[in-house]
């Protein structure tokens, strides 16, 4: 005979004890910092000294400091890049999707640039974009064009590093698009055509509002990523003026170069306020429709 | 006993264990010390081990007989300043650091170096050359020890310069006859002649001082910026314009020091003004253009003094052991040590006495017939020149500010286009703010102004012709 189980009564509490390691973990090193780092943006603090307290005097500097408004105007001009990624990895996640005969090695090729870390990535991006003995610059001269400043003059410095967040990214991004397209039936695709619907009245009509979801994430991801853009920057237009670049790298260099980290955490302070705010207005703007 | 009850009596037993074996410190443990260098290993590992193995034995009873421990780690150059940050940041800086002198002003401006005239006797002190240890003075305090130092060297490339018609001999020796000269060249053969960083780490400031131009104004409240005088227009504009012309290379505008030796010796460069000490480099890296260099005495401004840069060594102002990490700086910079590590790596010392080793003669038949007489050459010019030259940066805690501000200023000049004078202006009133908020300071802080005596101009010249 077997031993009867004997079920311990539901507690209210249970839940929230399985919920503890994951708050615990979420509190210190996600909220605990956050905290700390607005306390920090409250004072004159460096990598040396303590500081002293200096109240919202950071975030009042800031308010009349054009580098920052400059390098923040450089971060949303960055989001153009969201477009461009979502349309390049769409239309290679339909390439790939299409069945053909060598679609898996155009995956895998495809998608090589994104497990290329981002500095090599960069780097070899950087010297080909070399303004004086670069290939593109090389390539272009002698079709008898002027060279193209893509490293220190506007807005190419700010088009390179582009070049670079999207080769780097849009393989991620049609895999994302890879698995929605999988997930859409065949039979809604299979029965538009046989109502006489063409290839771009599918896509139109049945592909892409299927894909919504996706189009959704991919949106949200690639631009808050667009916002936080530091790498390809850091080592693509590295020495270009400070006001060519986004506020990531203005955040990195008032730290780390100038070590005042009690600015530096207000710029970071002030950076996540508007990734919020941006965040928020494209959720509720995607929601309404 | 149920599983969960041995468990937590494991889990407790190794917190306590652990617990009780981080709290304090061993009484009875050598005290350590860190010591964090620039990009001596793996080439200089044996020289430091020793070094620190010396200070160690000479150390063995220090603290009632606990001895020392110094902990050497070396750091990428490029790399120093974020691990530096970050590690102080997090209590776990060095107790003695090696900075280039642009980096040591901006620790020492942040609060990060300690005094050493209270540490160490002013015998001490005052064993350097005054032209590099004037600047490790701030705020009335010695901040650092002056290590080595490197002065500038002209590298030619004699086939690169016979492309436009050229010769080691021919190439003009003031910066307004290379700008000409650069003009010409490469409106003739399409490559550079020169290359300067003007815009990122811009060496025009320390280039306006060296020509004895002084770009401060004394004011009853310390120095303002003067950088609209129609002097100081005239010397940045005209290298602005000589880059806008193309005449120098794109990365002129961008890169730091570094892009110069890095294009000599990719043989892209015909002149490159830089580093004795870099010779060996292009030796390893390129040994066609080692075989075309010619070496020649450096530019130097109006003054005839050439630009130091200074490699210091100062002590952390968070280090528990201050007293020991002042001997162990004093120890590194003695001048017996620096001797050694000059004839080990060809680096100037900031001591008169290891200047007087016969190391840094000139070798005997001047006739560049082998590498390493063309790098005892190359060393013995840049070592005549020390006594006189000077570190052409103000000693003050605004500096880093005051260039970095001139930097990112002059870049908007070189790559959006603006007007010079206009640029100047506006950084000239930026440096006034930057001034504004710091201690007053006055013309005691800046470079000396009077021009090298007639011996060491003689006998830089006399190496010129050589």
């Amino acid at each position: 005979m077997s031993k009867a189980v004997s079920l311990r009564p539901y507690r209210a509490w249970t839940p929230y004890v399985f919920l503890l390691p994951g708050v615990a973990v979420l509190g210190v090193f996600i909220v605990g910092s956050f905290v700390q780092v607005v306390g920090y943006s409250l004072t004159d603090t460096n990598a040396f000294n303590d500081g002293d307290w200096v109240g919202l005097d950071h975030y009042r500097r800031l308010l009349h400091d054009k580098k920052f408004w400059y390098c923040l105007g450089n971060s949303f001009l960055y989001l153009l890049v969201t477009p461009v990624l979502m349309a390049l990895s769409l239309s290679a996640a339909m390439l790939v999707h299409a069945g053909l005969r060598w679609a898996w090695g155009l995956r895998t090729w495809l998608f090589l640039p994104v497990v290329t870390p981002t500095i090599v990535g960069a780097i070899a991006w950087k010297l080909l974009l070399n303004e004086d003995q670069g290939l593109l610059n090389t390539g272009w001269e002698a079709l008898g064009f002027d060279p193209v400043y893509w490293l220190s003059e506007r807005p190419w410095t700010l088009v390179s590093a582009m070049l670079v967040t999207i080769w780097k990214g849009f393989g991620y991004f049609m895999m994302i698009f890879l698995a929605g397209l999988v997930g859409i039936p065949r039979e809604l695709e299979e029965a538009a055509t046989v109502d006489g619907a063409g290839r771009l009245a599918v896509f139109r009509h049945v592909t892409l509002p299927s894909l919504r979801p996706v189009l959704v994430l991919v949106a949200l991801i690639s631009s808050i990523s667009a916002l936080k853009v530091f790498d390809e920057l850091y080592v693509t237009i590295k020495g270009a003026p400070i006001s060519h670049q986004t506020a990531v790298p203005l955040i990195f260099e008032t730290a780390f170069e100038q070590g005042e980290f009690g600015r530096a955490c207000a710029i970071g302070v002030t950076l996540f306020v508007v990734l919020l705010a941006f965040s928020l207005v494209q959720l509720l703007v995607v929601r309404d429709r | 006993m149920p599983m969960t009850r041995l468990t937590t009596l494991f889990a407790l037993g190794v917190m306590i264990a652990v617990t009780t074996g981080c709290s304090g410190e061993d009484d009875a443990a050598p005290i350590t010390l860190e010591l964090w260098t620039l990009a001596l290993r793996p080439t200089f590992t044996d020289y430091m081990t020793d070094l620190c193995e010396r200070f160690e034995e000479a150390h063995a009873e220090a603290d009632g007989g606990r001895g020392v421990q110094v902990v050497w780690v070396d750091v990428p150059f490029n790399a120093v300043n974020r691990k530096l940050v970050a590690a102080s940041a997090a209590g776990r800086g060095p107790d003695v650091m090696n900075l280039s002198d642009r980096d040591f002003a901006r620790v020492a401006a942040l609060g990060g170096l300690a005094g050493l005239d209270d540490l160490l006797p002013a015998s001490t002190t005052q064993l350097y050359l005054p032209g590099a240890s004037r600047v490790l003075v701030m705020d009335g305090q010695t901040r650092a020890l002056p290590w080595y130092l490197t002065t500038s060297v002209r590298l030619c490339n004699a086939d690169l310069l016979a492309t436009g018609g050229l010769s080691p001999d021919s190439v003009a020796d003031d910066w307004a006859g290379l700008r000409e000269q650069a003009r010409r060249y490469h409106e003739q053969t399409g490559r550079f002649l020169i290359s300067l960083p003007l815009g990122e780490s811009s060496e025009l400031p320390t280039m306006v001082l060296g020509e004895g131009l002084t770009p401060f104004r004394e004011t009853s409240e310390g120095l303002r910026a003067d950088l609209t005088r129609p002097e100081v227009v005239a010397m940045v504009s005209a290298w602005v314009e000589l880059y806008r012309d193309g005449a120098l290379p794109r990365s002129a505008a961008t890169r730091d020091h570094a892009a110069i030796t890095e294009l000599y010796q990719n043989g892209q460069l015909a002149v490159a003004q830089t580093g004795a000490n870099m010779l060996r480099r292009i030796r390893d890296a390129n040994p066609a253009v080692f075989a075309d260099t010619a070496v020649r005495s450096a530019i130097t401004g109006g003054l005839g003094r050439s630009h130091v840069a200074v490699m210091v060594l100062g002590v952390s102002s968070r280090s528990e052991h201050p007293a020991l990490a002042a001997q162990l700086a004093a120890w590194v910079t003695s001048s017996e040590n620096q001797t050694e590590l000059a004839r080990q790596s060809g680096v100037l010392p900031s001591t008169p006495a290891s200047l007087n080793d016969p190391f840094f003669a000139p070798p005997d038949s001047l006739q560049h017939d082998s590498a390493d007489r063309m790098i005892a050459y190359a060393r013995s010019i840049s070592a005549e020149a020390l006594p006189e030259a000077v570190a052409f940066t103000p000693a003050m805690p605004a500096w880093p500010d005051l260039r970095r501000t001139f930097s990112e200023g002059l870049k908007r000049a070189l790559l959006d286009g603006e007007a010079v004078p206009d640029t100047l202006a506006d950084i000239g009133r930026e440096w006034d703010a930057i001034l504004a908020s710091h201690r007053p300071v006055n013309e005691e802080v800046l470079p000396p102004t009077e021009p090298a005596t007639h011996r060491v101009m003689a006998e830089m010249e006399a190496g010129a012709e050589r």
